[in-house]
């Protein structure tokens, strides 16, 4: 038993320091990512890491590299690196458009493959991302800006739902994915989120935006901000603006005796005015009802532009309700599986739309 | 010599932690990587699995309070058969302990050190193991109910703070009948199946009330099950099917819980609760392996070959496998079937059986149990 | 090698320091044993060394047959 704790004692002596240990300040800590193809086959990675400076916020450096993979272009990074590159700390993974028309699964496997990896970092669609990297070298922005931009987006405007690499992994696992992932774009010197890409399977198809956006928004969120402007009840020229809550959605999808793929949406609403420029009074019960009435109405047109749009202009289910259909009737779903396009393309979607006006602000 | 004793507290510790010490982490996966969505059914299949195993269990205990599994055997089929039965115990122990070894400094050091030698950990793991088993049981059993309260409130933490994440429902149920179910219950089964070393520490318990340790063993395995159906609908609810591709889902799901700049990177909480339940998972199977092999060849005491056995169990672990897919492989697909077809299920059963036809004419001379 | 002849020879020192307060009669046995026990892991070092081999391998290929039909 003593020779035990003699023995113990010599190799705790040894522990005293660790091997490969690694420093904070001997790392370079990768902030942002961009993949974009070049030719087949080969691709150029960017990257932008971050270079502490003392008493000063650290910033942001962006290089180039060439390699077949990302794992490849991590060693290859070293030969001009300082300092160990660190990814886990990455806050956004950039894929250009034209890389993600092959496939997103396979650029994202080393994110996920690697342990220390965090599997909240925002994956992001965008033109160049060569463009937004240097942009954001320039304004000494570092990608956690963008994160945060995204995360803004969705969830005071209603743009789409945040696209971490958790959640888009978790949509490619569902029988019938239905990915949607946040796109940036390089308006003038500013990188803004403008539309969501949607995709087919893993495969990127094409980016809405403006009114069809909003739509995905109100139609898949359920979100506290989202603002819609319908027009005075008085004058046609003048606007009055109100703040959606999501407050219930439901959602219910199948096959009827006919075979046609039949949706019901139920969508409910709580509004609180917050700008408006009509000239009449809005204490009168009877506005509010015709409001109310004009907001279903605008509401309605929203989300039937978009899924006009998905029905007629692209021909996919990016809402779901394929997902939903397996989830609730598995026998149906396996009975349409194969000719899934044309069923969705001639789907009779029904919407419902509730709104209830709560709140008209301080001033009568 | 005193022997020491265990009470129920202890003995429900034991079972707790001597399951969930590796299951909590492993089982989601290797689950639904068969049973798809329905994965959580599988669990409840084999908590009644695990229930027959329980009461068999018991009945021997029943029979023989003073006896530990090797003498139940010579007891039973005669010394040839028994010491040929005895022998193959030690041989699946050493094996299965193996596998524990494997797992516990695989996963240690790929999630946590990923760049340190895994030889480090063996090492580190083999001083552990002998320390605690020449201590004995008493410490061993006392070690347990603290480590079952830190998996405890690592589970419950878990599961509270994953809530907000869940958002995949599931369904659709039972789509492709009972048998994925049934196929995947049995992976499961073989870690629930493992509270049959508890035939190797009868001598130990308290053998005041013997309805509160049937009561104690089947609470327990009830709650374990529970344990495994809660932990796979979570991840389930949580990661959706991505479940399957994953080498340990428990983990990812702690990763993605971020409640406000508090409550964030919860796998250190895993890493906890991993590394405790691992070490005691261990020691509890090196022991009952330790006290088996000393009963086969009837020493006295059993200090004197710890080091050495521990020394093969070790070098037979570092040989085990090659890497991880041979691992999962095994333990999802092979060894379910090695270990419920001879000491978790058929040769209880067959114990019980004889047990129950010749109760009458059982040797009652035969050898005693020394601590 | 190193740090496995060092672990054999530790195995010696230890069984030596707690065989020697026992009967005779008990030393010789518990020598065998341990004795015995360093041999069959020197044999499992040296066949891995020789061929390099898992068991978990082994048995697999031995079970697979049998898992295939029950899990699939």
């Amino acid at each position: 038993m003593k020779s035990l704790g003699v023995i113990a004692i010599i190799l705790v002596l040894l522990l005293s320091s660790c091997t490969n240990s690694e420093e904070v300040d001997k790392l370079s800590l990768i902030s942002a990512v961009g993949l974009e193809k070049i030719a087949d086959n080969e691709y150029k990675i960017i990257i932008q890491y971050l270079m502490p400076k003392k008493d000063q916020e650290p910033f942001p450096i962006t290089k180039e590299v060439d390699g077949l993979t990302i794992y490849e272009a991590n060693n290859n990074l070293n030969e001009f690196l300082p300092r160990k590159p660190y990814w886990s700390h990455n806050f956004i993974i950039l894929l250009s458009e034209e890389l993600a028309k092959e496939g997103i699964r396979r650029q994202l496997d080393f994110f996920r493959r690697n342990p220390e990896m965090r599997q909240d970092m925002l994956v992001a669609i965008t033109e160049s991302p060569r463009k937004i990297l240097y942009n954001l070298q320039e304004q000494q922005l570092s990608g956690e800006t963008l994160k945060l931009i995204a995360g803004q987006a969705s969830e005071r405007n209603g743009l789409g739902e945040v696209s971490t690499l958790h959640k888009v992994y978790q949509n490619l696992f569902f029988k019938k994915p239905f990915l949607t992932i946040t796109h940036i774009f390089l308006d003038g010197e500013n990188p803004r989120i403008d539309g969501v890409s949607i995709f087919d399977k893993d495969k990127y198809i094409t980016t809405i935006k403006g009114d069809e956006a909003r739509g995905l928004g109100l139609i898949n969120l359920k979100n506290k901000y989202s603002s819609v402007t319908v027009n005075c009840l008085d004058n046609e020229n003048r606007q009055i603006t109100f703040n959606l809550t999501n407050t219930h959605k439901k959602k219910n999808a199948y096959v009827n005796d006919l075979g046609i793929f039949k949706i019901h949406l139920t969508l409910e609403f709580e509004a609180s005015l917050t700008e408006s420029h009509c000239m009449r009074n809005l204490s009168n019960t009877d506005t509010i009802k015709k409001l109310e009435k004009s907001l279903n109405k605008k509401i309605k047109e929203l989300a039937k532009k978009t899924i006009e749009h998905s029905q007629q202009n692209v021909e996919i289910d990016y809402f779901g309700f394929g997902n939903l259909l397996y989830l609730n009737h598995p026998k149906k779903w396996k009975e349409i599986e194969g000719e899934y396009k044309t069923v969705y393309k001639n789907a009779n979607i029904q919407l419902k739309i509730k709104t209830r006006i709560v709140q008209t602000g301080a001033v009568n | 010599m005193k022997i020491a004793e265990i009470n129920n507290l202890q003995l429900s510790s034991i079972i707790f932690t001597q399951i969930l010490g590796t299951s909590l982490l492993i089982i989601p996966g290797t689950v639904v990587q068969i049973a798809g969505v329905d994965g959580w059914i599988s669990q409840i299949v084999s908590t009644l699995m695990a229930l027959i195993v329980g009461t068999m269990v018991f009945y021997l205990y029943n029979n023989f309070p003073h006896d530990n599994l090797i003498i139940i055997f010579e007891k039973l089929f005669g010394k040839i058969i028994g010491n040929i039965l005895g022998i193959g115990f030690v041989i699946y122990c050493i094996l299965s302990l193996s596998t524990v070894i494997k797992q516990g400094c695989s996963i240690t050091g790929y999630i946590f050190l990923p760049e340190t030698s895994p030889l480090i950990f063996f090492i580190v793991f083999f001083l552990i193991v002998v320390y605690i088993t020449k201590v004995g049981m008493n410490a061993l059993a006392r070690t347990n109910v603290l480590v079952m309260l830190l998996l405890i409130i690592t589970f419950v933490v878990i599961i509270i703070t994953a809530v907000p994440l869940l958002n995949v429902p599931l369904k659709p149920l039972l789509l492709e009948g009972l048998s994925p179910v049934l196929k995947g219950s049995l992976t499961p089964s073989s870690w629930m199946g493992q509270v049959i070393l508890i035939t190797m520490i009868f001598p130990y318990l308290t053998s005041g009330n013997k309805k509160n340790i049937k009561t104690t063993i089947l609470i327990t395995l009830i709650v374990v099950g529970i344990d495994h159906t809660i932990i796979t609908m979570f991840t389930l609810g949580v990661l959706g099917l991505e479940t399957k591709d994953l080498l340990i889902p428990v983990y990812s799901v702690a990763k993605l819980i971020e409640i406000d700049l508090i409550w964030r990177r919860l796998d250190v909480m895993i890493m906890f609760s991993w590394v405790a339940g691992v070490t005691l998972k261990m020691s509890f199977w090196y022991f009952c392996t330790v006290l088996a092999l000393k009963q086969l060849l009837n020493l006295n005491k059993y200090e004197p070959i710890v080091f050495p056995l521990a020394f093969l169990t070790f070098v037979i672990a570092y040989y085990s496998t090659n890497n991880t897919v041979e691992l999962t492989f095994y333990l999802g697909n092979i060894y379910p079937i090695l270990s419920l077809f001879s000491y978790e299920f058929a040769i209880p059963l067959i114990m019980c059986l004889t047990l129950f036809i010749r109760r009458k004419r059982i040797r009652k001379d035969s050898k005693e149990f020394t601590p | 090698m190193i740090i496995f002849s060092m672990f054999i020879l530790i195995c010696i020192i230890i069984t030596v320091i707690e065989i020697r307060p026992l009967e005779k009669k008990d030393k010789g046995k518990y020598l065998v044993v341990n004795g015995s026990i360093l041999i069959i892991s020197i044999i499992v070092f040296l066949i891995h060394e020789i061929h390099p081999y898992s068991i978990t391998n082994i048995m697999i290929s031995i079970f697979k047959p049998f898992a295939n039909t029950l899990f699939s």
